[in-house]
């Protein structure tokens, strides 16, 4: 029997080189020696602030919500036995980066604040809640344009809250929301998020077994004991906790929940339970590539993560649009 | 009844009206101020925050129709108050109809089909271009002062800024102040703009500028660790109200840096250059030295 | 043993009863053929009996306990249940398939027991999938398919089979060979529930034939005593020749009444 040993060492390693080279890179490299040092004290040296402050933190948010991602995107391709599901399609981000946006500029996240996880993890649940109850049963396209919609009346809102909200310059920071950004974050973050995204990942790798017996459909799955109702509910739950905390912290980031499974997918025979894991992983390292893009590639103001995931997303479509084309009747 | 011919002669007609008419029937810049010799305007209307100050500065309220709503709510209290003597327009063409002022004061930032609109019937429009150091708002000042007749005015409120611009200079500081201007969303104010020559007057150096031609700099947190500035200067506008701006003020690195080395400034008065301007320098040169001097014990 | 029992079932959908006041009972060790026209509830009284929708009226009982008092997975060992028209979501190999009617036995955690991978194994062969092992289970054909999705039933050993239209679309080869294969377990003390349109293949194999006509059982007892013309005319609105006996018995449908 395969497992998949080799193919979380080698995502594993790979991680690893990523994050460290994550540390070094920036506007100005920092040699690895000072690198190694600023990762166990954080002294008064200015590199090691730096690196222990500014971007260690930093590379571990992108591993959490890379990882975070791909899982939920793994789990909601298995639930829905729909190759387009993802948090960002099924407009799950949007709700989650509404919930965020009022918990901090209306002033909840200054009383208490882990108000911006809970606030973004309520937004992911109804939002993918309103796309389930929509697009339920009536196949890949009513789910899709469901969560298009959803997607869409959370832009919409988020812009509305943006413009409502009390600080004058809050509409300006729209691009954070709509296209994501991990810039300038810190250890803070790190620990508001952390909890969430170990539980909420936690519900969504249980639900593995119950996601192989659906590849023989609903009927036969319920057949072989699977509690299709629960099923749903864990996936549901799981998703708003692990998406919704991280995408409080950095707004919206699209298709890498959509293309780390497609790409794992392949090396692990196609069985749902199998992609989970390693799913995770290459979706922390997918996300933690866009991030250091983001910081590598200057052309004026930094760009924002939205940026690389779409470049990683559209030729992902293209790809399959040229499939069903060829497939089709 | 609906009548077909009714609705494609209004379309037209709207077709017709929207078409911009020619400069001919628009008021040049130099026949205003010819015009204001014979006969000063009465009633002024401001479409500009930044023209609403000098305005309230130059003329007295009877002659001014409003000013906009931004100045009637302004956090700046003085400016409030001056504006609340006056009436209040939100920009829009209805106010400019109904208040039927003979001179309008705008900034040079109105798009063309206002213009246009403006020019087609008939109001006169005079625009003000913005101020990004001293000398642009003297030379500003001065050509307003003629444009409302209160020459004499304008001067005596550029002896004024002038009289406050030297007292600055013969006290400045030992040495400058190294400062970065946080604006939000991580850019800050780079060269060219008025900001830097406010901040000059006052004695300090904004570090930002100091790599690039451009008007508006990004500026990460590592860039600011790396310049080591001596304060973090912010509008007061950002702080009034959570934002990811503020979130920044509460990153560990800040706070454990920067926590006593912060000051605010009252946007308005950089962005729009006024003689007022240099009370501001004056303000931000009292602002930073108590900072510094705070810096100093604590070392 | 078990027995299976099923008293004065009802099922409403849009306001008509698919499945008016249905009784049976049965037993381990017969092959029924639940026959009857297109619409006569047959599916739906299948899914009733194997316990994936409820009734809304009457009860089904195995060895005398409701189902709905059946633990999920007790039951789900028990029973396996094949629907028309099965398929495969994800291009997963043929073994992976077949290990999937394990699922209600794997222990929580942890990997499968050496146990069952040698039931899998057995189970393969004894399909004759062999050569398909490591295919992928969407690029089989319509026998292959049939014969995998059997095996993905029968792996876990459950008592009961219950399967919805096995041999539609099949060609006569692997008709028959479905059916024989179907037959067989009787032999090995299961029961074995199957809805059929082909009556020949019903008359020659079945011990035991059902027959629906718009909600109800109309008839239930050996395929001699049941396929007569008579029946035939009345559930299916079409005169039939009935001939022959046993191995060599056919129904022949000759024109619509």
């Amino acid at each position: 029997m395969r497992t998949n040993i080799p193919l979380n060492a080698s995502l594993l390693v790979l991680l690893a080189a990523l994050f460290f080279f994550s540390l070094l890179a920036g506007r100005v490299w920092i040699p690895p020696s000072d690198a190694l040092n600023g990762l166990f004290a954080s002294g008064s040296d200015l590199s090691e602030i730096i690196i222990f402050e500014l971007r260690l933190p930093r590379a571990v948010l992108a591993v959490l919500i890379g990882a975070s991602l791909g899982t939920a995107g793994a789990v909601l391709q298995g639930l829905t036995r729909n190759p387009l599901a993802e948090p960002f399609l099924l407009g799950v981000s949007a709700g989650a980066s509404l919930g965020a946006v009022i918990a901090i500029y209306f002033g909840l996240a200054a009383v208490f604040s882990a108000a911006t996880p809970l606030l973004g993890i309520a937004g992911a649940f109804v939002a993918t809640s309103i796309t389930f109850a929509l697009g339920w049963g009536g196949g890949t396209l009513a789910l899709i344009l469901a969560g298009a919609a959803v997607s869409g009346l959370g832009g919409a809102l988020i812009a509305l809250s943006l413009n409502l909200a009390p600080n004058a310059n809050a509409a300006y920071e729209i691009m954070n929301w709509l296209m994501g950004s991990l810039a300038d974050r810190s250890w803070d973050h790190v620990f508001l998020v952390l909890p969430f995204v170990v539980i909420g990942g936690a519900i969504l790798i249980t639900t593995g077994r119950a996601l192989d017996a659906l590849s023989l459909g609903e009927a036969q799955a319920q057949s072989l004991g699977v509690d299709l109702l629960h099923l749903r509910l864990l996936v549901l739950f799981g998703t708003a906790t692990a998406v919704g905390a991280a995408t409080s912290v950095t707004g919206v980031i699209g298709f890498i929940g959509l293309v780390a499974p497609h790409l794992i997918r392949p090396w692990t025979g196609h069985q749902p339970s199998r992609v989970i894991i390693p799913a995770a992983l290459a979706g922390a390292v997918l996300l933690l590539g866009a991030d250091i893009a983001t910081r590598i590639i200057r052309l004026g103001p930094e760009l924002k993560l939205g940026v690389f995931t779409s470049l990683i997303g559209t030729p992902f479509f293209f790809w399959h649009v040229f499939k069903l084309r060829k497939t089709a009747p | 009844m609906f009548n077909l011919w009714r609705v494609i002669g209004s379309v037209t007609a709207l077709f017709v009206l929207a078409v911009p008419q020619s400069a001919q029937s628009a008021q040049s810049q130099a026949q205003i101020k010819a015009q204001a010799q014979v006969a000063p305007p009465q009633r002024v209307m401001s479409l500009n925050m930044c023209t609403d100050q000098l305005l309230l500065d130059l003329l007295p309220p009877s002659q001014i129709t409003s000013v906009t709503f931004l100045s009637h709510s302004s956090p700046n209290a003085a400016l409030a108050a001056q504006a609340a003597q006056v009436g209040i327009n939100y920009g829009t063409a209805e106010e400019v109809l109904a208040q039927n002022p003979d001179l309008i004061i705008s900034g040079d930032a109105s798009t063309p089909t206002t213009r246009a609109m403006l020019a087609r019937t008939g109001y006169r429009l005079y625009e003000v271009a913005s101020s990004d150091n001293f000398d642009e708002i003297r030379q500003t000042t001065r050509e307003l002062g003629i444009v409302l007749g209160e020459e004499k005015r304008a001067q005596e409120l550029i002896v004024r800024m002038d009289a406050t611009l030297n007292e600055l200079m013969h006290s400045m500081p030992e040495r400058q102040i190294r400062v970065v201007a946080w604006d939000g969303g991580g850019f800050v104010p780079g060269r060219g703009l008025l900001f830097n020559d406010i901040l000059n007057v006052a004695g300090g150096i904004n570090i930002a500028a100091a790599d690039s031609n451009d008007y508006l700099v990004d500026f990460d947190l590592e860039e600011l660790l790396r310049a080591r500035p001596d304060l973090i200067a912010y509008a007061s506008a950002t702080l009034d109200a959570p934002a990811l701006t503020t979130q920044l003020l509460q990153h560990p690195v800040v706070r454990r840096l920067y926590e006593d080395r912060q000051i605010t400034y009252p946007d308005n008065l950089y962005i729009c250059g006024s003689p007022q301007s240099a009370d501001a320098a004056k303000d931000l040169r009292a602002a930073m030295l108590e900072a510094v001097a705070v810096m100093g014990r604590m070392r | 043993m078990t027995k299976l029992e099923v008293s004065s079932l009802v099922i409403r959908r849009g306001g008509r009863n698919i499945v008016n006041d249905v009784s049976l009972s049965a037993r381990t060790g017969e092959f029924i053929a639940l026959v009857g026209a297109n619409g006569a509830g047959k599916s739906t009284l299948i899914s009733v009996i194997a316990g994936l929708m409820k009734p809304d009226g009457g009860t089904v009982k195995l060895d005398g306990q409701a189902l709905n008092a059946f633990r999920r997975q007790d039951l789900a060992r028990l029973r396996a249940y094949v629907p028309q028209n099965p398929f495969c979501e994800w291009p997963i190999s043929v073994e992976r398939l077949v290990a999937l009617g394990l699922t209600p036995s794997l222990p929580a955690m942890g990997k499968m027991p050496e146990a069952y991978i040698s039931k899998i194994a057995e189970t393969l062969d004894a399909f004759d999938l062999n050569d398909h092992r490591d295919q992928p289970a969407t690029t089989l054909s319509g026998g292959e398919l049939t014969r995998a999705m059997l095996a993905r039933a029968l792996v876990g050993d459950p008592q009961l089979l219950f399967v919805d239209e096995p041999i539609a679309g099949l060609d006569p080869r692997h008709a028959l060979d479905t059916i024989k294969r179907l037959r067989r377990l009787v032999e090995t003390d299961k029961l074995v529930i199957a809805s059929l349109h082909d009556l020949t293949l019903a008359m020659r194999y079945a011990t035991r034939i059902v027959a629906m006509h718009e909600g109800r059982v109309v008839a239930d007892g050996t395929p001699k005593e049941i396929l007569t013309p008579a029946l035939l005319r009345e559930i299916f609105d079409v005169d039939a020749c009935v001939s022959g006996e046993g191995a060599g018995a056919f129904v022949d449908f000759v024109s619509t009444v």
